[in-house]
C-alpha cells in the first residue's frame, strides 16, 4: 500500500501529512493493551462492584423485561446496531419501518397526530418542546409555567436552556 | 433566548398575557393522575400552548394527553423493554399536532413512493434540520436514539395493544394494593388517583430506609425527609410485593389480582383505542416476532455487509468484546438515581474513562453527560459562556464559525444565545486566515469563541492551525473544537496541543460506539484547566465543577451504559494500538486517494498532496458533461453493494469518503473498483454509449422485482444494471425499493404506519 503512494513507511506518511508543529512523539500514558479474554475478566471484576437492588424509585426510569427475542435479534445484532442513519433510504427500509412503528406507538398512546423518530432524553425533549412553542408563539410573551415535574427535569439547563436567569424551583405537587 | 421559567403551584398557575407556554407532567412528580382538560382549556383561552410530559405505559390505561387537548406531548420510552443502564441510552419521544409539522425538532420518518410507485419510507421534511438550515434550524439535534426507538417499538409490536394494556393494569393493580395496605395501617397515600406510583408521608423514614436496605430495595426518598415514593413496574413479583409491605411496615396483603383494580381511575380510564394497525396485532409468537425482525433487518445494509465510507462519521468496527458487557444485568439494570455506592463499578469505569479521554485529548477535565455530539457542542459553549461570565465578560457572545463547519455548529451557537459570524475558506479549503484576523479584530470586544473542526471538515490537516488558535486567544476568545475528526488525531496530536479550550468527542465515531442506525451517541466534552470548574452538574448527584453549569441531560452521566464500549475500546487497544489505529486510518484514506486519482478530482489536499483520514471527491463536473448528479452516483453505489459516502457535505455536489482503519486492503480495492467502474459508466454517457436520461446511474438502484419482471424497457441490459462488476455475483445486496421520491412524501405527509391497502396497488405520483 505504501509503495503505491510513494512512502517508505507509515511513519513517513504520517510525517508528511500531519504538520510538524503539532505532531507528538510522546506515547499516550494509558494502560497497556489487553487481550479480549483478559479484558472480559477485568470488566467482570468491575461489574461485581455494582450491587443490584430492586428498584422502585421511578422518576422516569423503571425496571423492564427486555423480551429475549428483541434482545437477541436487535440489541445484540450487528445487522441492526452497525447501520448508519437512514439517509440512503433505499437500503434502510427495515429500520425506517421500525421507526414508523415507533412514531405510530407514540401517536396512538399520546393521542397526537404526528411524532418524531426519537430525541435524546426526556429532559431535552421537554426543552425542545418549550423552544418550539416559544419560536411559534403568537405574541411577545416570554414566560413559561412548569408544574409537577421531576427534579432532574426542573433544573436541567435543557429546560432552562432558555432561562437566562436560572429560576429556582420548588416542589409544587 | 430570553425565556423566563416559573415553577407554579397548580392552584395558581399564574397564566397571563406574558405567558406563551405551560409545561405539565402527567402523571405528576408524585404520581397523581387527574384530568387536565380544564387546565389546558384555561391556557388555550389565553392563547397559551401546553406541553405534557407523560409515560407511555400510563397512556395505555388512562386518558391520553392528546384527548385532553395537549399541544405537544413528550416523554421517555425506556420502560418499553429498554434497560435503565444507569441513565441511558433510551429513546425519548416528541409528539404534536400537524399544525406544527414544519417546526418539529429531530428526524421524522414518513412514507413516500419509489420510482416504481410502491410505498417506500424515508426521512421526511428534512429542510427543517440543521444540516440544511444551519443557524435557522428548528433544533441542533442530529444523532437521536434510533436503536432504542426500534427496541421500544418492537416491544409494542410483540406485546400488542392488549398485552400493553395487561402490563399497565397489573402495574396499576400493584400500586392500588399497596395504597390499600397503607390505608389499613392508617397511612393514606398522598394522592387518591395514581397510575403506578404511590407516595406516603411516613413518620419514621429512617427505619424504612434501614429495612429497605436490608431487603436490598431502593425507594424514592424525598428531600423533605417525610415522603417516600414507590413506583411499580412489570418486573414486580409476589415476593417483591410482600417485601415492600414489610419495608413500609404495612400488614402484608395478598399479591393483587387485576379484578376491579381500575375502579379508582373512573373518569380518566381509556379504552383500548390504540395500535389497531396489523403490525401490532400479528406477531404474537416468538417465531413470528423473530421472522418479522429478520425480515426488517434483511432490507438494511450495515457494516455486516460492506464498508460504509461516510466522511466525518467514522463507521469503524464495533467489536463484539467491546459490546458484550452492556448486556450484563449488573451494568444494564442500575437505576440512575440509586445510591452511588451501588454503582461503584460503573462509576469506577466512568472515572477511568474520563481520565483516559483527558490523556488522549490533552485536557484537564471531562464530562460524559452530553448524549450526542450536538449536545456536547451546546454544553461546551455553555461552559465557555459561564467562564466569560465569571470574569465579568458576559458580553462576549460572538461566535466565529468557518463556512465549512457542520450545520450543528451554528445551530448550537444560536441555542446558547450567541451571534454567529461566518469566516470564509480559501481555495485549499483552509480557514481564511486574513479574514479570521480581520473578524477577530472587528469583534475583539465581544469575541466569545471560535468553533473549528480539526482536521478540517475538508479532510486536511491545516498547516496554520496554531496561528488560528493564537489569533482568537489574543482577542479574548475561547477555542471550541468539534471532535468529529478525532479519528485522525488520537495518539498523533491532540486538541489540547493544538490550543483548544473545549472539545467534544463523538464516542460513536472515534471510540467505537455503534451508530445504531441513527443513535445512540455520546458527546462528552473535554476542557482545559481554567474551564474545569464549569463542567455540568446535576441536581441529584455530585458531578461537575465547583461553579457547574446546570445539567444538560436527565441522568448525571448521560448514556452511562454505552460508556462501557469506549472504555473497552481504549483498554483493548492500549497506547500503541490507539496510535496505530490513527495511522492506519490515514494510510487507508491515502490509499483510496491514490486509487481514485485520475478518475475523480480530490477537492482538497495538504501541502504534501496527502489527505488526512478522509477526502472529498468532486462530482460537480458530471452534471454538465453527462447530466449526472452526485445523488445518482450515491444510488448507483447501492447496485455495487456499497453504502454511499457522505453526500454533498461539506461541499454541495461532492462525496466525502472516510474508510477508517477497520477496512482491509481487499475491501478498499473493491470500493475503488466500484468507483472507477461508475466513472467509466459516466464516460459512457458523456460519449453517447448510454442515453442521458435512461442509464444505469439515473435509474439506480435497481430492485430484484424490476430486474425479474417480464418487461424490461431500459436501453441497457439487466446484467449491467445488477452485476456491473464480476465480484457482484458473489456479494449482491438487493435494495428493497427503487429510488425514493422525497418531494412526493413531503407533499403528502404520512408519518404513522400507512394502511395496508397502500401496499397492494402501485400508486401514481
Amino acid at each position: 500500500m505504501l509503495s503505491v503512494m510513494g512512502h517508505a513507511s507509515v511513519d513517513d506518511l504520517v510525517r508528511s501529512t500531519v504538520p510538524e508543529a503539532i505532531l507528538s512523539s510522546d506515547r499516550l500514558q494509558l494502560p497497556e493493551a489487553m487481550s479480549e479474554s483478559a479484558y472480559l475478566d477485568h470488566i467482570d471484576a468491575i461489574a461485581a462492584e455494582n450491587k443490584l437492588f430492586r428498584n422502585y424509585i421511578g422518576m422516569g426510569y423503571h425496571s423492564t423485561e427486555v423480551p429475549s427475542v428483541i434482545r437477541r435479534n436487535v440489541l445484540e445484532n450487528p445487522g441492526w446496531y452497525t447501520a448508519y442513519t437512514p439517509y440512503q433510504a433505499e437500503i434502510a427500509q427495515g429500520r425506517l419501518e421500525a421507526l414508523m412503528n415507533f412514531q405510530t406507538v407514540v401517536c396512538d398512546l399520546t393521542g397526537m397526530e404526528m411524532a418524531n423518530a426519537s430525541l435524546l432524553d426526556e429532559a431535552t425533549a421537554a426543552a425542545e418542546a418549550m423552544t418550539m412553542l416559544f419560536n411559534s408563539r403568537s405574541r411577545k410573551a416570554v414566560k413559561a409555567g412548569v408544574n409537577r415535574l421531576w427534579p432532574q427535569m426542573r433544573s436541567s439547563s435543557d429546560l432552562g436552556r432558555f432561562a437566562e436567569s436560572s429560576a429556582s424551583f420548588g416542589h409544587t405537587d | 433566548m430570553g425565556i423566563q421559567i416559573e415553577q407554579r403551584p397548580e392552584s395558581d398557575l399564574g397564566l397571563d398575557g406574558q405567558t406563551f407556554g405551560l409545561f405539565i407532567q402527567y402523571p405528576s412528580d408524585k404520581g397523581r393522575v387527574e384530568p387536565l382538560n380544564e387546565t389546558i382549556a384555561t391556557a388555550h383561552a389565553l392563547d397559551i400552548r401546553v406541553v405534557v410530559a407523560t409515560d407511555l405505559l400510563a397512556c395505555a390505561l388512562v386518558k391520553s394527553p392528546g384527548e385532553m387537548g395537549a399541544d405537544v406531548v413528550v416523554g421517555n420510552s425506556q420502560r418499553f423493554g429498554v434497560p435503565m443502564g444507569y441513565g441511558g441510552p433510551h429513546a425519548a419521544f416528541f409528539a404534536t399536532r400537524l399544525e406544527f409539522k414544519r417546526n418539529v425538532p429531530g428526524r421524522v420518518i414518513g412514507a413516500s413512493i419509489d420510482r416504481m410507485g410502491r410505498v417506500a419510507y424515508r426521512m421526511a421534511l428534512q429542510t427543517r434540520e440543521q444540516h440544511i438550515r444551519r443557524d435557522k434550524a428548528t433544533s441542533n439535534i442530529c444523532t437521536a436514539q434510533s436503536l432504542l426507538a426500534v427496541m421500544a417499538s418492537s416491544y409494542a409490536v410483540y406485546h400488542g395493544p392488549k398485552g400493553l394494556r395487561a402490563i399497565a393494569e397489573r402495574v396499576h393493580a400493584l400500586a392500588v394494593a399497596l395504597a390499600e395496605a397503607g390505608k389499613a395501617a392508617g397511612i393514606l397515600p398522598v394522592h387518591g388517583r395514581f397510575f403506578d406510583t404511590v407516595v406516603f408521608a411516613m413518620e419514621d423514614v429512617g427505619s424504612v430506609i434501614e429495612r429497605a436496605e436490608r431487603k436490598e430495595i431502593n425507594l424514592r426518598y424525598f428531600p423533605d425527609g417525610v415522603h417516600v415514593g414507590i413506583s411499580f413496574h412489570e418486573c414486580t413479583l409476589p415476593q417483591d410485593f410482600t417485601d415492600l409491605c414489610e419495608v413500609l411496615g404495612f400488614q402484608n396483603v395478598p399479591y393483587p389480582t387485576q379484578e376491579n383494580a381500575t375502579a379508582q381511575l373512573d373518569g380518566v380510564l381509556r379504552s383500548v383505542d390504540y395500535l389497531h394497525h396489523p403490525v401490532f396485532n400479528s406477531h404474537r409468537s416468538e417465531t413470528a416476532m423473530m421472522r418479522y425482525l429478520k425480515h426488517l433487518e434483511n432490507k438494511d445494509l450495515s457494516l455486516t455487509h460492506a464498508m460504509i465510507p461516510l466522511g466525518s462519521c467514522t463507521m469503524k468496527l464495533n467489536a463484539a468484546t467491546q459490546l458484550l458487557p452492556i448486556g450484563w444485568a449488573s451494568f444494564a439494570q442500575l437505576h440512575p438515581f440509586c445510591p452511588p455506592a451501588q454503582a461503584a463499578g460503573t462509576r469506577q469505569m466512568i472515572g477511568e474513562l474520563e481520565q483516559y479521554l483527558c490523556e488522549i485529548t490533552g485536557f484537564s477535565g471531562m464530562s460524559l453527560q452530553p448524549n450526542s455530539g450536538a449536545q456536547g457542542e451546546y454544553t461546551g459553549l455553555l461552559v465557555i459562556r459561564a467562564f466569560h461570565a465569571s470574569r465579568g465578560e458576559s458580553h462576549r457572545d460572538v461566535c466565529l464559525i468557518p463556512s465549512s463547519a457542520h450545520g450543528t455548529n451554528p445551530a448550537s451557537a444560536v441555542m446558547c444565545g450567541m451571534k454567529v459570524v461566518v469566516v470564509g475558506c480559501d481555495r485549499h479549503g483552509n480557514i481564511n486566515l486574513d479574514e479570521l484576523k480581520a473578524k477577530a479584530e472587528e469583534h475583539s470586544d465581544r469575541l466569545g469563541a471560535l468553533m473549528i473542526t480539526y482536521p478540517s471538515t475538508h479532510g486536511v490537516f491545516e498547516e496554520h492551525i496554531l496561528e488560528v488558535t493564537e489569533t482568537v486567544h489574543a482577542h479574548g476568545g475561547q477555542i471550541y473544537m468539534d471532535g468529529a475528526n478525532m479519528n485522525a488525531q488520537v495518539g498523533l496530536t491532540s486538541p489540547g496541543r493544538i490550543g483548544a479550550d473545549v472539545c467534544h468527542l463523538n464516542l460513536h465515531k472515534t471510540f467505537a460506539i455503534p451508530h445504531g442506525g441513527g443513535g445512540p451517541g455520546v458527546g462528552p466534552i473535554g476542557v482545559a484547566e481554567h474551564l474545569v470548574p464549569f463542567l455540568p452538574g446535576h441536581p441529584l448527584d455530585a458531578v461537575g465543577g465547583e461553579q457547574a453549569i446546570d445539567a444538560v441531560s436527565g441522568a448525571p452521566f448521560g448514556s452511562a451504559l454505552i460508556h462501557l464500549i469506549s472504555y473497552a475500546y481504549i483498554r483493548l487497544l492500549g497506547p500503541t494500538g490507539l496510535r496505530r489505529s490513527t495511522e492506519v486510518a490515514i494510510l487507508n484514506a491515502n490509499y483510496l486517494r491514490t486509487g481514485l486519482t485520475g478518475h475523480y478530482d480530490i477537492l482538497y489536499k495538504g501541502n504534501s498532496g496527502n489527505v488526512a483520514h478522509e477526502m472529498i471527491i468532486d462530482c460537480r463536473p458530471f452534471k454538465a458533461s453527462a447530466g449526472i448528479e452526485v445523488t445518482d452516483i450515491a444510488k448507483r453505489l447501492i447496485d455495487y453493494g456499497f453504502h454511499a459516502p457522505t453526500v454533498s457535505w461539506p461541499v454541495a455536489g461532492t462525496l466525502m469518503i472516510e474508510p477508517t482503519e477497520s477496512e482491509s486492503l481487499d475491501e478498499l480495492d473493491r470500493f475503488i473498483e466500484a468507483m472507477v467502474s461508475i466513472r467509466a459508466e459516466i464516460a459512457d454517457i458523456e460519449e453517447g454509449r448510454f442515453e442521458r436520461e435512461d442509464n444505469p446511474l439515473r435509474m439506480a438502484p435497481h430492485t430484484a422485482a424490476e430486474l425479474t419482471a417480464t418487461e424490461w424497457n431500459h436501453p441497457y441490459s439487466r446484467e449491467v444494471a445488477a452485476y456491473p462488476v464480476p465480484v457482484m455475483r458473489e456479494r449482491k445486496f438487493w435494495p428493497a425499493v427503487a429510488r425514493v421520491d422525497n418531494a412526493h412524501g413531503d407533499r403528502n405527509l404520512v408519518c404513522t404506519c400507512p394502511s395496508v391497502e397502500l401496499y397492494t396497488e402501485p400508486l401514481t405520483a
